[in-house]
């Protein structure tokens, strides 16, 4: 576009000079200056259509809503108002100027003055010519009296005697007869035309003459009427140049007069040309001033839109983008500092990008550590809404904590009357203002049965996150152990406290029968031995019973040592051989080795098989089945019995201390047999048999322990081969 | 197109957008009632020694706008164009020769003569008739050399006359642009020479 508009200007330029040269006095001919007009206009006419194109593009954008359009249309406004007034104001002037001059070289005086000047001319040299006429007629009379052979004498003396330059005698056909000059160089007179003889035929006749080379002539044609016999009538030519300051003054008179003449024929041409040109010339000059606006505003929007575009670019959050820097004006700084603002944003907004994400790792770390916490966690805010909590604190309350987060706390104590108590004391304490820190323990019963909790209270700092916490721990299973361990420890104690006693009586019992059995009457000796057989009876039963209560109490310490399961359970049964009761063994065939204590594995099994043979009691065709199945990584035992099983309110507190169905018995055996297997990674559950078809019933303890990993195993197999060997 | 034009532009001196706006549609002229005319009545080639020579007889008629200008001192410049050519048949007719002659018209106020100059040859008439009756007749211009004639070859002869423009003084022509008045031009006159070998 800037190289159109360019080249138009120059050729505008071009022609224009040639137009201009045209309109003045050049040599250029009228047609040339119709095709210097023509081309003129059609260069006009293009710039127009580059115009209209150039709005045309310029409305198409804004339309688009183009950044920088807007701003080009209006400096192209103020461009071309620019141009264009004082473009017409240059052009009245310069038309009304053009006019009145062209005007003011016509003027009637000059007019009445040069063709006064023309007649002046025309006047004298008629009185010339007559007085030159004057002259032939008296020539033309002395001539008629002389004879043919001195008419040239005379003639010459004549002539000399009038002082006339040239005078010939001509007949009446132009042939001439006597030629006399007193110029030297002619040496033939001008003769007159034909028409001109015919006309001096009849009248004497005098003519101005303009002959090309010589100047202005004075031509007298007279005719000469011989007197001689043939009377035939001559005609004598007199010519006689004008005075050459005359003739030149008149000439140039005449000059000046064709001048004025032709000025004043093409006058309105003139103006119209004169008009026309300028006309041209502003338009071409208007028209180009337009287009270079068109291309200086764009430009000078250029940059502005650059800048638009970039701010609507960071508006969407693009910080990346940067601006082309054009030249080293205000524009182009304000561009850079654009850029280095930019710059400063997409740092910025990236630091606090990172910012935010350190923030959200360590909240994140901190809700990791939260939610990995064994303690329960509420945090509650300065009016009393919980803010924070953990996982642990919604299991241990039984509560769905996330339903109240950012509600009132005592909220969760209408809505669950069970932690009322809770809620209200750790509202208490969070309420007491002053008290920097408390911890209690209570009771609370949830959906898990009674729990023990211990809270720990504390008011956080004074800052935007002050408020309330609690911490709290489910403690049952502490105080359970902790309970059982002191427990355990009484009844050790007490048993060996018990125990001590019981050897000295039972030995006293047994002397003071043998002793005084035979001293007695055979009355007071039964009744003695019935006595001491009491008092025997009972202190084994409770030698029996201190002594599990000892083991039960025992601490544990196991003695580890790789052992075939299967060989210790057939190692015991044979020892086992109980009085009217079958017993069926199916023991895996290969052996299992599994990492245990013997000794206390062997009471297990004792314990299971003194159980199984209780249960048996009045029982028709007893049968204890006792199984032992590999599997992929356990080992399992099962004892049955076809006794009548447990029953059902017994069946879930079966391993629970002091639970017993029989007469005597301490009620620890199965609770023994729990804490033996649980300390060797086992487990151990209890069934009823219960099957319809053969109306069979009983109950099955089923014992499950780990088996030894492979390694173990394969030095295990190694070992039994030198065995072997 | 200027004819058309100015009159208007005349009575709007300065008020030029609708002048601009006229100045792209008047390519059209606007024609004056002309009576200016040129018509070559006849034209004839005689034979002369060495030579072909050419006879014409012309009728020249002024407009008075012609006329008026005349009496003011313009001088009027006839260029007569004579041409012979033979007529070829895929091509171009072939030119065998051209030849121009100047004719000038004009009047001296302080003698009143009317003067014809022809061939550097200048005769008076005390009037304009006169004038136009040298004018239009041409006599025994020897235009084409015998040399030049081939026998039996087909040759045609064409002749026209018209005022040079270019010749006028340059005030007049910028007003004779686009005039009929001045647009001064004879048809183009074709005849068949008959050559005499």
């Amino acid at each position: 576009m800037r190289y159109i508009v360019f080249i138009t200007m120059v050729l505008g330029g071009g022609l224009l000079y040639l137009l201009s040269q045209a309109s003045g006095n050049g040599n250029v001919s009228g047609a040339d200056y119709t095709l210097l007009l023509g081309l003129n206009i059609s260069l006009a006419a293009a710039l127009l259509l580059l115009i209209a194109f150039q709005l045309s593009m310029l409305f198409k954008q804004m339309r688009a809503r183009v950044i920088g359009s807007r701003l080009t249309l209006k400096l192209l406004g103020a461009f071309a108002l620019m141009a264009i007034i004082p473009g017409l104001i240059v052009y009245a002037v310069s038309v009304n100027f053009l006019t009145q001059s062209i005007e003011s070289w016509f003027n009637v005086k000059v007019e009445a003055a040069l063709e006064g000047g023309i007649r002046l001319g025309q006047s004298s040299l008629d009185s010339m010519l007559a007085d030159l006429k004057q002259k032939g007629d008296n020539m033309s009379l002395n001539l008629a009296f002389q004879p043919t052979n001195s008419q040239l004498t005379v003639l010459n003396d004549l002539r000399e005697k009038s002082g006339v330059q040239d005078a010939v005698l001509l007949t009446m056909q132009g042939k001439i007869l006597a030629f006399s000059s007193n110029d030297p160089t002619s040496f033939l007179p001008d003769t007159p035309s034909l028409s001109q003889l015919r006309q001096a035929r009849q009248k004497d006749f005098a003519i101005i003459e303009p002959i090309s080379g010589k100047g202005l002539y004075l031509r007298a044609l007279i005719p000469v009427n011989m007197n001689d016999i043939g009377g035939e009538t001559r005609i004598l030519q007199l010519l006689q140049p004008v005075p050459k300051q005359l003739s030149n003054t008149a000439e140039a008179v005449q000059n000046v007069y064709q001048d004025y003449q032709e000025l004043s024929l093409s006058r309105e041409s003139l103006k119209q040309v004169f008009a026309l040109t300028l006309t041209l010339v502003l338009m071409l000059a208007m028209l180009t001033a337009v287009s270079v606006a068109f291309v200086l505003s764009r430009r000078l929007s250029a940059p502005l839109g650059v800048l638009a575009e970039g701010t609507q670019a960071i508006a969407s959050g693009d910080y990346e983008i940067i601006l082309p820097v054009h030249g080293n004006d205000e524009l182009g700084v304000l561009v850079q500092s654009f850029n280095s603002m930019t710059k400063q944003l997409g740092e910025a907004k990236q630091a606090a990008e990172s910012n935010r994400a350190r923030v959200e790792a360590a909240r994140g770390y901190l809700e990791t550590i939260l939610a990995h916490l064994s303690s329960g966690v509420l945090a509650l805010n300065d009016k009393g809404e919980l803010r924070t909590y953990n996982l642990i604190a919604s299991n241990i309350l039984g509560v769905v904590l996330g339903h109240f987060s950012g509600q009132a706390f005592e909220k969760i104590g209408q809505q669950f009357p069970n932690l009322k108590n809770l809620i209200d004391m750790i509202l208490q304490n969070a309420n007491k203002g002053k008290a920097n820190e408390w911890q209690a323990q209570m009771e609370i019963v949830t959906t898990q049965g009674q729990r023990t909790l211990l809270l720990r209270g504390t008011r956080l700092p004074y800052s935007a996150d002050s408020g309330y916490l609690v911490v709290f721990d489910d403690i049952t299973t502490m105080v359970q152990v902790q309970r059982d361990s002191a427990w355990g420890e009484v009844a050790r104690r007490l048993a060996h406290e018990i125990k001590n006693p019981l050897t000295p009586i039972q030995l006293s019992a047994e002397r003071i029968e043998h002793k005084l059995a035979s001293k007695l009457d055979p009355d007071d000796s039964e009744m003695l031995r019935r006595a001491t057989g009491t008092i025997i009876a009972q202190v084994d039963a409770m030698k029996t019973m201190v002594n599990e209560f000892s083991e039960y109490a025992r601490s544990p310490v196991l003695n580890l040592s790789r052992l075939d399961f299967n060989k210790l359970v057939s190692d015991v049964l044979e020892l086992y051989e109980p009085v009217g009761v079958t017993l069926e063994v199916n023991s895996a065939k290969q052996s299992v080795e599994v990492l245990g204590d013997a000794t206390m594995l062997r009471q297990v099994l004792h314990n299971l098989l003194q159980n199984a043979q209780d249960a048996l009691e009045g029982v028709n065709a007893p049968k204890i089945t006792v199984k032992t199945i590999k599997m992929a990584d356990l080992v399992q035992l099962s004892v049955a019995d076809n006794g009548n099983g447990f029953p059902v309110e017994i069946l879930s507190r079966a391993f629970e201390p002091y639970m017993t169905t029989k007469r005597h018995g301490t009620g620890l055996g199965l609770a023994i047999v729990k804490k033996i297997i649980e300390e060797h990674q086992g487990t151990i559950t209890i069934e009823n048999i219960k099957t319809l078809s053969s109306n069979e019933t009983g109950a099955v303890v089923l014992v499950s322990l780990p088996i030894l990993n492979s390694e173990s195993k394969k030095r295990s197999v190694k070992a039994k081969k030198v065995d072997a060997a | 197109m200027m004819v058309y034009f100015m009159p208007y532009y005349k009575s709007n001196k300065f008020s030029c957008l609708p002048i601009l706006l006229t100045l792209f549609f008047a390519f059209s002229s606007f024609a004056y009632a002309a009576n200016s005319s040129i018509h070559i009545k006849n034209a004839e080639l005689i034979s002369l020694e060495e030579s072909y020579a050419l006879n014409a007889d012309f009728d020249i008629s002024l407009s008075p706008v012609l006329e008026d200008a005349l009496n003011k001192g313009v001088p009027f410049s006839f260029l007569v164009e004579f041409q012979v050519t033979s007529p070829r048949r895929y091509w171009f007719d072939d030119e065998i020769v051209t030849q121009n002659q100047y004719v000038t018209l004009s009047y001296h106020a302080l003698s009143r003569q009317y003067l014809v100059i022809r061939n550097n040859h200048q005769q008076s008439f005390p009037n304009l008739q006169q004038a136009k009756e040298e004018l239009s007749i041409i006599k025994s211009w020897p235009v084409v050399d015998k040399k030049l004639i081939k026998k039996g070859d087909a040759y045609s002869a064409a002749i026209k006359i018209r005022l040079d423009q270019t010749k006028l003084p340059k005030p007049v022509q910028v007003e004779a642009v686009g005039s009929d008045d001045w647009n001064m031009a004879s048809e183009r006159y074709h005849w068949t020479p008959l050559f005499v070998f």
